[in-house]
């Protein structure tokens, strides 16, 4: 697709992760989304490739378009997907000695991260639809 | 990394997390031989604050504070793009005085966020004057913003389908004295920094990211066109009007060295500025009436489907992947940062520099931490 002069998508725009589950209608499944983009014939193609939750794999782009290997260790850290041939597949935005993927939808957040208490989302997003009054530590409420 | 398989004066050198020259959190792991840099590992996520979870907890417009908070230095343009994509995923077209408007704060951000990246790149490099001007003149668009909205940095002001509050009265004459005070300041600054001998001796050879490899690692924004790239999705792909101005896109052109060089990337930033003022003066004048809240809707809730919305920030591409379920909260919200590209490819395009010389580096692809990690 990179090489052929009519298509030449020549860069990748985002690749992202979706979890579908828990929703009405849909299978359960992992999807890799590529938004692929042409800078020579100005068109774009979004392609999604479906996965098992269950040890997801999938090929490296890495080769095609080098910010794939940032992108696939992002989507590696946030849901556990294995990009198979990938040179350094690290976890990149959380420590590396994180447990679970944060993204997907059962993910359950551990209350300690070595010894020091980790806030739920949850209750993160409740706080901030009640207000705290000014000058609240947010950490010691 | 094997550390027994060195030879001679190679070593491990660690710059980060804490570097006044780093923009932010970011630690680079980089393995020297002498005064050269061999290799480079990043060490990114030092601000990760689950900015993709938090999405996927809170309602549509719930989000825009938190885009907000990504590129804390523009966050004027990061809100637009999302409401943008919303807009796209529901249908909304704003009237001609919300998209003007848009344009006007967007533009003004740009100005600032440009100020603030070329004064502290100046002062990487070690000039200390340039940062005070800059300073001095974005000073200026956050006041107008403060008086527009009432927050200095953190706006909330582009909501889906409008904005939080119309620009309050004489605020058309307040940017327009703003725009003639800042005209000479570029002049100013071309003469203090950018045609400096020292600052083109320290900038010009350095650095050089090539066509081909910027488009590789999709690297956008002010730091394409310095590899002489003419994109630019006001132009390529317009929004909010931007097609109805008149402007140009600056790119770089190798004046004093090699093509894609440290010097290019800045000094197309120091242009674009210019190109700004010259579409917030046609945006000015065309102001038209009407309602700015005319299209907001009480409750959004996007039908089921999905978009990838994607905007020129001053820091390049900025996408929106998101995927909606039919309920007020957002099922997946992916965001592409510019930022993230543009470090992805900094190993690659300094190696073999000097030490010193990835300072200038990294101050010349601009990255804002905040939004890299999300």
């Amino acid at each position: 697709m990179k090489s052929d002069l009519n298509l030449s998508f020549d860069t990748l725009a985002c690749l992202s992760g979706v979890d579908f589950k828990g929703l009405k209608g849909e299978t359960e499944r992992l999807e890799v989304v590529y938004h692929l983009f042409s800078m020579k014939q100005r068109h774009k193609f979004v392609l999604k490739v479906e996965l098992p939750r269950d040890n997801p794999s999938i090929g490296t782009v890495e080769g095609i378009w080098a910010i794939a290997n940032w992108h696939e260790r992002e989507a590696f850290d946030m849901f556990g997907i294995r990009f198979e041939g990938h040179s350094d597949l690290r976890r990149i935005l959380c420590p590396d000695d994180w447990e679970g993927y944060p993204l997907r939808k059962d993910y359950e957040q551990p209350e300690t991260y070595r010894g020091m208490p980790v806030r739920p989302v949850k209750q993160f997003v409740e706080m901030a639809n009640e207000g705290l009054p000014v000058g609240t530590n947010p950490f010691k409420a | 990394m094997q550390v027994e398989a060195f030879e001679g004066e190679e070593m491990i050198l660690n710059m980060g997390p804490q570097h006044p020259s780093t923009h932010g959190v970011l630690r680079l792991e980089l393995q020297t031989d002498g005064e050269v840099v061999q290799k480079i590992t990043p060490h990114i996520g030092y601000l990760h604050r689950c900015f993709e979870k938090h999405a996927e907890n809170v309602d549509y417009p719930g989000v825009i504070p938190y885009t907000d908070r990504m590129d804390y230095i523009a966050s004027m343009n990061n809100s637009l793009g999302y409401a943008l994509a919303v807009e796209k995923l529901m249908g909304i077209e704003v009237n001609d005085r919300v998209k003007a408007l848009r344009v006007i704060v967007a533009e003004l951000n740009r100005i600032a966020s440009h100020l603030l990246s070329i004064g502290t790149y100046a002062m990487d490099i070690g000039a200390f004057t340039p940062f005070l001007h800059c300073f001095r003149e974005r000073e200026k668009i956050l006041d107008l913003f403060e008086w527009t909205c009432g927050a200095r940095l953190l706006y909330n002001y582009n909501w889906v389908g409008g904005l939080s509050h119309d620009i309050p009265e004489g605020f058309v004459d307040k940017t327009r004295q703003f725009m003639a005070e800042f005209e000479p300041v570029i002049a100013e600054q071309n003469e203090l920094l950018s045609f400096n001998k020292i600052f083109i001796e320290r900038t010009a050879g350095v650095g050089i990211l090539g066509e081909e490899l910027a488009i590789s690692y999709n690297v956008t924004g002010p730091n394409l066109r310095g590899s002489g790239v003419s994109w630019d999705l006001r132009k390529a792909d317009p929004y909010c009007g931007y097609e109805t101005y008149d402007f140009n896109v600056p790119v770089g052109q190798g004046k004093f060295g090699p093509l894609g060089s440290c010097w290019d990337r800045y000094y197309v930033r120091v242009r674009e500025m210019e190109e700004s003022l010259k579409i917030l003066r046609q945006a000015l004048d065309r102001l038209p009436d009407g309602d700015v809240q005319e299209k907001v809707p009480k409750k959004v809730k996007p039908p089921k489907g999905e978009v990838y919305g994607r905007t020129e920030t001053p820091r390049g591409e900025l996408g929106y992947y998101i995927v909606s379920d039919g309920s007020p909260n957002p099922f997946r919200v992916k965001i592409k940062s510019p930022c993230f590209t543009a470090l992805a490819v900094l190993p690659v395009i300094s190696k073999g520099e000097m030490v010193a010389d990835i300072i200038a580096v990294i101050g010349s692809i601009d990255i804002v931490m905040g939004e890299l990690d999300r």
